[in-house]
């Protein structure tokens, strides 16, 4: 007898995430390596690498990033590497599964991808999948958490801010938004304002992230941020506290702006109701004191209530989930 | 001499070396005292601190023990209710026949809420146009909007 296995799946810039119905939770950083010459190819004994894997031997591989601002790339590599990264993690997720087994799998995408991102992931996936969903992933972040009624979902992802009105029906076009500032961007911002200071500190990209991700906060006050960072070689302490808050607050000031903007224009009966309900997701809804900045942001139009997810690395993927196995199976058979 | 001095300069009259002696120890010992309660006092804060930052570190791994073991009891639940469906399926079958991902997998639950109902088959809806245009874009060699 074929099984018929469920695969939620948040594919994110940075981070990909899978839940599956066998109660599996699997997480990668999305990118995919191919090792430089045959001396990288006989020592890693593999033709490519994925993810913390990748990310691990980056020095003897071609790194390929395959998404960007949420969407993969429009590239064969990118083709590709999406590819081999989707079949993997759904291979590890279901390792149980036989050949004649049936996936079907629901895909967060940013509330404003084109008809041609969409296009991509169904050409990516037909090999592995057998029946795809594409839902836009604020969506999937409140049908995780069972929120329908008036709010207002915010997924900060590394890529992309989407941002999505809930009024108790599938949102149109006019309640989603998808702001290009997110998580590298704070990223970016991060190593101009700490070059600026600091000229001669090395950075790269995994310290700007590793830092961002242990210390990220928007709130008033907080201990001293010191990091050891080298110069030449030499590992020295460097105070960053306040370069590292006005970073964050360059990526919270438009969100809560957009936030405004989501409020300003719903229909004024339910602007309270909606002020009262932000939900913050993604990874970006880590950073401390984010939601008492968007709280704040909010007071002059009234006052407002903002929380984060508990899970923000798998609510997502766990809301798509979530949607596959509340489908009616005769709604399946029309895909 | 010096004591004597000393007293006559503070405005303490012509007391005996010994009194000013005595009442130099004591001023002294006063000062030590007063800076080791201080001390006292600081670590006594820092370790408030620091058990105030346990506590609620505590805290946060007992919310999270909480999720897990809801989790847990919903996929204990989830198992019984394969097993019982393999079961009725395999009949009278040993149900060790079964592969190892029927036991395990969850099985799909169609939702009985009419509004979810609703926005799933939009969203069904949604798919179906998107392959739809998908198809008339592929013919027509479209653009990639």
């Amino acid at each position: 007898m074929a099984t018929t296995f469920y695969v939620g799946i948040d594919l994110g810039t940075s981070r990909t995430s899978i839940a599956t119905s066998t109660g599996k939770r699997v997480s990668t950083v999305t990118c995919v390596g191919y090792p430089k010459d045959v001396i990288s190819r006989k020592r890693l004994g593999k033709d490519y690498l994925l993810g913390e894997e990748a990310l691990e031997n980056r020095l003897a591989l071609n790194m390929i990033w395959p998404l960007a601002d949420g969407v993969i790339r429009d590239d064969e590599r990118s083709h590709e590497a999406t590819a081999l990264l989707l079949k993997h993690i759904i291979a590890e997720g279901i390792p149980e599964k036989q050949e004649d087994d049936q996936i079907n799998v629901a895909i967060g995408v940013p509330a404003q991808a084109s008809i041609h991102n969409k296009q991509e992931i169904i050409d990516v996936t037909k090999d592995f999948v057998d029946k795809l969903l594409i839902v836009s992933e604020p969506f999937a972040v409140s049908y995780s958490i069972d929120r329908f009624e008036e709010c207002l979902i915010v997924d900060i992802g590394a890529g992309t801010t989407d941002l999505c009105r809930m009024h108790g029906s599938i949102p149109d076009v006019e309640d989603q938004m998808t702001l290009k500032i997110a998580g590298n961007y704070l990223d970016q911002q991060l190593t101009n304002c700490i070059l600026n200071q600091y000229p001669n500190v090395q950075v790269t990209p995994q310290i700007i992230k590793r830092i961002k991700e242990k210390y990220g906060y928007v709130s008033d006050v907080t201990d001293p941020v010191k990091v050891t960072l080298t110069e030449l070689g030499i590992p020295a302490e460097y105070d960053i506290t306040e370069i590292l808050r006005e970073c964050c607050l360059k990526l919270t000031s438009p969100i809560s702006e957009s936030i405004q903007d989501m409020v300003g224009t719903f229909d004024a009966d339910f602007q309270q109701k909606l002020r009262n309900n932000v939900i913050l997701a993604g990874g970006g809804s880590r950073l401390k004191g984010i939601d008492i900045a968007v709280e704040k942001s909010l007071v002059e139009y009234g006052g407002g209530d903002a929380m984060c997810v508990h899970d923000a690395e798998y609510c997502g993927s766990i809301g798509a989930l979530k949607m596959c196995l509340e489908m009616p199976g005769n709604y399946w058979e029309q895909i | 001499m010096i004591a004597q001095g000393f007293s006559r300069v503070i405005g303490l009259g012509p007391l005996s070396g010994l009194s000013v002696f005595a009442l130099i120890g004591i001023v002294v010992w006063e000062l030590w005292k007063t800076n080791t309660d201080i001390r006292v006092v600081r670590t006594d804060s820092a370790e408030d601190k620091d058990n105030d930052e346990r506590f609620l570190e505590l805290n946060q791994k007992v919310a999270t023990l909480l999720v897990e073991t809801r989790d847990a009891s919903r996929r204990i639940a989830q198992l019984q209710d394969s097993i019982l469906e393999l079961e009725n399926t395999y009949g009278a079958q040993p149900i060790s026949n079964a592969p190892l991902g029927a036991f395990i997998n969850e099985a799909a639950k169609a939702t009985k809420e009419s509004a979810k109902k609703a926005m799933l088959k939009q969203i069904i809806d949604d798919n179906v146009a998107l392959r739809k245009k998908i198809k008339l874009r592929l013919v027509s060699g479209g653009s990639k909007q």
